[in-house]
């Protein structure tokens, strides 16, 4: 997309910056953060040629699995279909690229705006999650690098359990992100929620 | 005496005297201490007489412990948080409670409704059936106000709940129900074997029964067994306790909904927190340990204030270290009574008597008679004497020879015990008789649930914890530990008299104390032919009350059992249904409430159309704008000015809730030409075309417009209602009905949003804002596409009309949209550029005749829209084959028309009949008018509708019949479209 100023769903309201702190002292408290856009392309494998994908590109094949690939991180949605999340700033590029490297295998769409990145950090992160997503997040059945296209109460989200702190990312469409933020900030209160911008 | 109550005792319990609790009750300020009941408190200052009954407004007191009370039901809170109906058992005291009587005028003492039990004779069961049939009419205006007003429990808050509500989801291996000493010990082997393991109580303490037992395991006071294998289970990684947690009911695939009471103990909810939270348990195992409750005697005035469970009483003086009496006699049919006696004497509260039902002694009797108690055998009770509260006992031998009447005040009840089967019979597992415990137990054989220790008739507390580990080892295995099976407990047959009912006619004998259900009720429905159990429930709502029978039920069916003269078994039991004790509807909406009862769906223009003061319509979930209000106007006058200025100059209207797909692939257009009516292998690249979808019964599904951006991808737009349905439809086609095709799609709807542009000056417009594109006629015509970009933004441009104007539909990248709508703005204050909202959107369809939900209902064809010309004769397609069967042999179908009033200040309403004439009414109907408008442009109310005979009736006057308004209008019939039906504005 062209590198002019654009809007994400919370972009009206003023959130400062999260304090960058030892993971150490993260990880006994909650917070969220709203990531606004970040690049995410949806690729889909053509008739056939799932596992040739895959190996071209290093996308991972077992269900509600990641990888982390040079292009980003590569999550399963469905039976060769994929939402690699790469940096806003090289969405672009990635996409072009994609294309090229896809030509007979598959197709790549650019929904970067279509959704919305919100990230859920530390001791209290399962405890909040719990209040709306109805999978099971215990770390013997999901653990960083699972992930899961489930939802937080009515909201579809794609979940992505990043690492054991445990930090989960939440994706969901951009016109559910205000509802959700609001809904997340709430069922956060009684863990004394800290909100922030990226 | 104590401050925190004169009954409360000098030593024991697990109460902190040092911690007073100040509380209310009737307006009386009293004294408790922590850790007492509100039921426990108002014993311990001689409060017995707590509310009065719900049909005879009889006196009552607290007759249990926990949830089962059947008695002690007050109105708790004040104000928005008042709830009625609460059993002071399970009210926790806190600073500030405030807690009334209820059910009772003017006073608690002096009912004056009391009179109903003076009518009693009147009021048996059926009384309303038989009574108030007559006249019909009389019913809703005068007796069932009436009875509503005497009868009844407490009065609910009438204002919005001010507390919040959650849902959490919890998964587990093994899900045990009960925190006493077998669901503890099923716990921890569970966990020891390596599974998962979540414990639910209701009560506020663990240990179950134990807590309000002197009981020793191992040695050591059973409160170190208790609290040991919590903390065990506890601080497990892979353990947790809730307590306060109710298991409200067992669903298909072991889904259990528990109820947390988060803040219940409190005065407010504490900062964030929830009132309750429901919990949605998915467990691979149930361990059902939820222990037996005790049930009374039948016998006349059983239901007075002073007449409590022995179990009850025994956990009042060990718990709560409240006396509920001085002198109390104790009537028993088991051993029971006998442990209530030792453990009142050892607190040196007088046992005056007791009388055992059974011939013989046992152990633990004549250890009691020893020790100087009175003990009478083969004895019933017969009447409790006294007034409002209890005086003394009336008793008789079994033999009916009298005995002498017995002074007390209070009087303790041991009748056996009922295991709790609630939960075993909400999976449809009805209970047996065993006559050896006297009591229904579960008969449930069920891969993933088990059930132990007192709720399976294991009653003796070191086989319960045997029982438990069993049943715990067993669950880790079945998930897949590794461990060997353990032998589970046996029961041991109850020494117990088989005794339910004591002598008398039974008409002041209470079976259901909550509904007011005696005896001579239960006798009366047997006599009356209503003798099957479940015919019981209904005639006498015996087992119906927010208690659901806990107390009642074994006595009301030994009752029918004897009046029918069967054994209890032939009887058999009515269903327990969820929820095992009443829950806040609240508590089951959750988040689903008000404006969250749906989460909202906001399109990206949403703050630029609040900046221009919309008024938004909620859409599903979506967010639009309705309308543009200037000044004072109204909708109508809105409606009207932005329709008028999309004919005559130029509008703007948010389309993004439009459903988009991306669809990608070499048989992309095969895939559309299996899905829609029309054909699309040769639809150019850069141009788009318009689709009707049906269903496969041949009605309509949905319409749009889809673009080929590539030979293999392709753009398609639904409708708002349709956008996941459509997406699930081509899912579907290609998975299952065509999965050789090579094709993928993605749903769009929220990467790009869009604008219609429409009106005679929307080209002007565009061409001032797109980034050197030529928008002229020539090279962005009719059904045309672009891709381009706006002031930097990526576009794509659609030459597609839905108002009958020149017109474009814009989509940029979500982010964008704040971009889009300015420079629109801006650029459009030269062509009086009016943004329009789903008012006029509505308007400006329904003039050029274009058709909508309101058409595409689900029982009209293509060809009743009068699209069946784009039917493809050369393809199939889904759908075809029953839509060309239909219109063959349905016979003469309404078809698409246009009407109009022929008086045009009269107006039009959607769902109107069209009748042929005013005398035939409804009787012959021709058919419906669909949508409706007051057309600014036609400068009448105009309508789309679907006639018998369709177009071929143009011109001719009928009328348009609307019953529920009592109206009936003259209506010309005229072709649907009524702008520009030849189609030059849109194609200019």
């Amino acid at each position: 997309m062209a590198d002019t100023p654009s809007h994400s769903p919370l972009s009206h309201i003023k959130m400062a910056p999260a304090p960058q702190k030892p993971a150490s002292e993260a990880a006994k408290e909650l917070s969220l953060v709203d990531y606004g856009r970040v690049g995410f392309l949806y690729v889909m494998a053509r008739s056939g040629q799932a596992e040739a994908l895959a190996d071209a590109l290093g996308f991972p094949t077992a269900p509600n699995s990641t990888k982390q690939t040079s292009d980003g991180v590569a999550m399963t949605t469905a039976p060769g279909e994929w939402a690699l999340i790469a940096g806003a700033a090289d969405v672009d590029s990635v996409f072009a690229s994609l294309r090229e490297r896809l030509a007979g295998l598959g197709y790549v769409s650019d929904q970067s705006h279509s959704r919305v990145k919100f990230r859920i950090a530390g001791g209290n992160a399962r405890a909040l999650l719990v209040k709306g997503v109805p999978i099971d997040l215990h770390p013997r059945e999901f653990g960083a690098g699972h992930c899961a296209q489930t939802g937080y109460g009515d909201i579809g989200v794609l979940l992505h359990q990043v690492d054991d702190a445990p930090t989960f990312d939440l994706f969901c469409y951009s016109g559910f992100g205000e509802t959700l933020w609001n809904r997340l900030q709430h069922d956060g209160l009684e863990y004394d929620v800290a909100c922030h911008g990226a | 005496m104590s401050a925190q109550g004169s009954y409360r005792l000098g030593a024991g319990g697990a109460i902190d005297r040092a911690a007073s609790v100040a509380f209310k009750f009737d307006g009386k300020a009293l004294t408790g201490c922590k850790g007492d009941t509100l039921a426990s408190a108002l014993l311990a200052n001689n409060v017995r007489l707590i509310g009065r009954s719900f049909k005879y407004h009889r006196p009552r007191g607290v007759m249990a412990l926990g949830s089962m009370e059947p008695n002690g039901l007050v109105e708790v809170r004040e104000g928005a948080r008042r709830e009625p109906n609460i059993p002071a058992t399970t009210v926790e005291l806190f600073d500030g409670l405030v807690a009334q009587s209820q059910n009772r005028f003017p006073s608690l003492r002096y009912d004056l409704m009391a009179v109903n039990q003076l009518a009693s004779p009147f009021l048996s069961a059926g009384f309303y059936y038989k009574t108030f049939m007559w006249p019909a009419s009389f019913w809703e205006s005068v007796y069932e106000k009436a009875i509503r007003k005497a009868a009844g429990l407490g009065r609910a808050a009438g204002d919005p709940d001010p507390d919040g509500y959650d849902h959490v989801h919890m998964h587990t291996d093994v899900l045990v129900v009960g925190a006493g000493p077998t669901g503890l010990s099923a716990a921890d082997a569970a966990l020891s074997a390596g599974a998962r393991v979540l414990v639910v109580d209701e009560n506020a303490h663990v240990g179950g029964a134990l807590a309000y037992e002197r009981e020793d395991i191992d040695g050591a006071p059973a409160s170190a067994f208790v609290d040991a294998a919590t903390q065990r289970i506890d601080s497990h990684d892979n353990g947790d306790v809730l307590t306060r947690t109710t298991a409200l009911g067992v669903y298909d695939h072991n889904l259990v909904v528990a109820l947390e009471r988060v803040s219940d103990h409190e005065l407010t909810p504490g900062a964030g927190k929830p009132r309750q939270r429901l919990r949605l348990i998915r467990a691979k195992q149930i361990v059902l340990a939820a222990g037996a409750l005790e049930r009374p005697l039948t016998f006349a005035n059983n239901d007075k204030p002073g007449v409590m469970l022995s179990s009850a009483v025994r956990g009042y003086v060990n718990r709560y270290a409240v006396a509920p009496g001085r002198r109390i006699a104790i009537v028993t049919t088991n051993d029971d009574g006998y442990r209530t006696a030792r453990d009142l004497i050892d607190q040196n509260v007088e046992v005056s008597l007791i009388a055992d039902a059974r011939d013989h002694a046992s152990a633990v009797s004549s250890e009691i008679e020893g020790r100087g108690v009175p003990v009478l055998r083969n004895t019933l009770p017969q009447k409790v004497l006294g007034g409002v509260e209890t005086e003394g006992l009336a008793l008789q031998t079994k033999d009916g020879a009298p005995v002498a009447d017995h002074r007390c005040d209070t009087v303790a009840v041991a009748g056996g015990f009922n295991p709790c089967v609630h939960l075993t019979s909400h999976l449809g597992a009805a209970p047996y008789w065993r006559e050896d415990l006297l009591a229904f137990v579960p008969d449930i054989d069920d891969k993933s649930l088990q059930t132990a220790g007192a709720c399976r008739g294991v009653y003796d507390t070191r086989a319960c914890l045997d029982d438990g580990a069993a049943a715990g080892v067993e669950a880790a295995r079945r998930v897949g530990c590794d461990v060997v099976s353990r032998s589970k407990s046996s029961t041991v047959a109850l020494d117990a008299a088989n005794v339910f009912e004591g002598p008398g006619d039974g008409k002041k004998s209470f079976v259901d104390f909550q509904n007011d259900v005696t005896a001579a009720d239960v006798r009366l429905s047997a006599q009356e032919g209503y003798e099957a159990v479940e015919h019981l429930k209904r005639y006498t709502t015996l087992g119906m009350a927010t208690d659901q029978g806990k107390t009642s039920n074994i006595n009301g069916l030994a009752v029918l059992a004897a009046a029918r003269n069967v054994p209890i078994d032939v009887v058999g039991t009515t269903r327990f249904r969820p929820p095992y004790t009443p829950a806040a509807i609240g508590a089951y909406a959750g988040h689903h409430r008000g404006k969250e009862f749906q989460p909202i769906r906001r399109t990206a223009f949403h703050r630029c159309h609040e900046e221009e003061s919309a008024v938004f319509v909620e859409a599903g979930q979506w967010l639009r704008p309705r309308f543009y209000p200037q000044g004072n106007e109204d909708v109508f006058a809105a409606l009207k000015r932005e329709a008028a200025a999309v004919r005559t100059s130029v509008g703007v209207c948010d389309v993004s809730t439009l459903g988009k797909i991306e669809i990608f692939g070499p048989d992309a257009a095969a895939l559309l030409n299996k899905v829609y009516i029309n054909a699309w292998s040769k639809l150019a690249v850069g141009k788009a075309r318009y689709g009707v979808m049906l269903r496969d019964d041949g009605y309509m599904f949905d319409d749009g417009t889809t673009s080929r951006l590539a030979e293999d991808h392709f753009f398609l737009t639904c409708t708002t209602a349709n956008a996941a349905r459509v997406l699930a439809h081509l899912e579907h086609t290609s998975q299952v009905l065509y999965p050789d095709y090579d094709v993928n799609f993605v749903s769009a709807t929220e990467q790009w949003c869009g604008l219609a542009l429409a009106g005679p000056k929307s080209r002007a417009l565009l061409a001032d804002i797109v980034d050197g594109f030529d928008v002229s006629n020539e090279n962005l015509p009719f059904m045309g596409i672009a891709e381009t970009t706006i002031g930097g933004a990526p576009a794509r441009i659609f030459r597609i009309s839905f108002s009958g104007e020149l017109a474009y539909e814009i989509n940029v990248p979500w982010g964008w949209a704040d971009h889009l709508w300015r420079k629109l703005r801006a650029a459009g204050e030269a062509y009086d550029l009016t943004p329009y909202g789903s008012e006029a959107l509505a308007v400006l369809r329904i003039e050029k005749g274009h058709i909508a939900g309101p058409e595409i209902d689900g029982r009209t064809m293509a060809s009743d829209a009068g699209l069946g010309g784009m039917m493809s004769k050369k393809k199939d397609f889904i759908g075809k084959r029953m839509a060309l069967h239909r219109a063959e042999t349905s016979g003469e179908r309404p078809s698409l028309v246009g009407v109009k009033p022929v008086n045009t200040s009269e107006r039009l309403r959607g769902g109107a009949h069209l009748v042929a004439s005013r005398e035939d009414g409804l009787k012959d109907s021709l058919g419906w008018v669909s949508s409706v408008t007051d057309s600014p442009n036609v400068g009448s109310w105009i309508g789309l509708g679907f006639l018998k005979g369709g177009m071929e009736q143009n011109g001719r006057t009928i009328y348009a019949s609307y019953p529920l308004k009592d109206e009936f209008v003259e209506v010309e019939l005229c072709n649907p479209c009524f702008v520009d039906p030849e189609g030059e504005r849109l194609r200019g």
